[in-house]
């Protein structure tokens, strides 16, 4: 079974709490990440995205100077590194975000996963399955219909068929 | 087979290369897409995302849409299949698809249209899954029933 750790992007960027706004988007820009999760004592506690920025900035005017403290969405919302990926489907279902940051047993960031990602990859595991299961019933029938068909010639090479 | 056109966005959110970042930025804002296209003529030329207009804030130099919108982008067509976009999303992390048709732009794919595109094959195909599984089910009680001693008999009866 397909576990979170193996979807996951292994290097997320993170910043502290007190990093300046112009830093964080210093160091978004030209990344495909598309969000910074801040933490703190390597636990996330937040996490600021491309539109947080573009809202903050452009639209509300605040000071780029000011700490990403500020801006972010917090308390961002984890999964955990070992959950299935249909438990974390039902997050994402219910909290409607698009990246969230992994944590491990003790609540230490160690990756980042959006929300794509899990879509496609449930989407080739159901696909994998449905492919697999119609083999496995197709070759049943086949043996059933040379079962049922050829009984009553089979008996008469095996007589334990009686 | 699907195909671009089903699930494309028609509405597309288009701005001028001459444009201002601000008014690029408060347009996003107020139509809540997170990608612009840069029209001209009703011929895209170039896309413009949020993390474009990051950069531009971030070079102090940057006030306008074409300091910062990106040129590389992959057209599609309508009839492009589903299957070639997910393949490129994939392989080549393209997470935006511009759908053209005679030089117009007719529509756009972004990564939301493709997650939910993916939900809902992932639903029809656990669909599929179920019916394939009640078809087949049926077929080997009906196998079994026939060629038991009780259907045996009860053929006999009918004959």
């Amino acid at each position: 079974m397909a576990r979170i750790s193996t979807i996951m992007n292994a290097n997320p960027l993170t910043v502290k709490k007190d990093t300046t706004i112009f830093e964080a988007a210093k160091l978004m820009a030209n990344k495909p990440h598309g969000c910074v999760i801040v933490i703190e004592n390597k636990k996330p506690v937040g996490i600021i995205t491309d539109s947080d920025l573009v809202k903050n900035l452009a639209y509300k005017k605040i000071n780029p100077e000011s700490k990403v403290a500020q801006i972010m969405s917090s308390p961002a919302t984890s999964i955990m590194h070992n959950s299935k990926l249909e438990n974390a489907n039902k997050i994402i279902d219910t909290k409607g975000f698009r990246k969230y940051p992994v944590v491990d047993k003790e609540g230490n960031l160690v990756g980042l996963v959006n929300e794509n990602d899990v879509v496609q990859a449930i989407n080739d595991n159901i696909r994998f399955h449905r492919n697999l299961q119609n083999t496995v019933l197709i070759l049943f029938v086949v043996f059933e219909f040379f079962v049922f068909i050829l009984y009553r010639y089979l008996i008469n090479y095996f007589p334990f068929l009686r | 087979m699907i195909r671009a056109n089903t699930i494309m966005t028609e509405n597309v959110v288009t701005v001028n290369e001459a444009a201002s970042l601000k008014e690029a930025a408060n347009l996003m804002l107020n139509k809540h897409v997170s990608t612009l296209m840069v029209a001209k003529d009703s011929k895209p030329i170039a896309i413009l995302t949020e993390n474009d207009i990051v950069r531009g804030f971030i070079s102090k130099k940057a006030g306008k849409v074409k300091d910062v919108m990106s040129k590389n982008f992959l057209t599609i067509n309508p009839e492009t299949a589903y299957i070639f976009i997910i393949k490129k999303l994939k392989e080549e992390k393209i997470r935006l698809f511009p759908v053209i048709q005679n030089n117009k732009l007719v529509g756009i794919i972004t990564e939301t249209d493709i997650v939910d595109a993916t939900r809902d094959f992932t639903r029809f195909h656990q669909i599929m899954q179920e019916a394939i599984l009640a078809a087949f089910g049926l077929v080997t009680a009906f196998f079994l029933f026939f060629f038991s001693p009780l259907g045996q008999s009860l053929r006999n009866s009918l004959a």
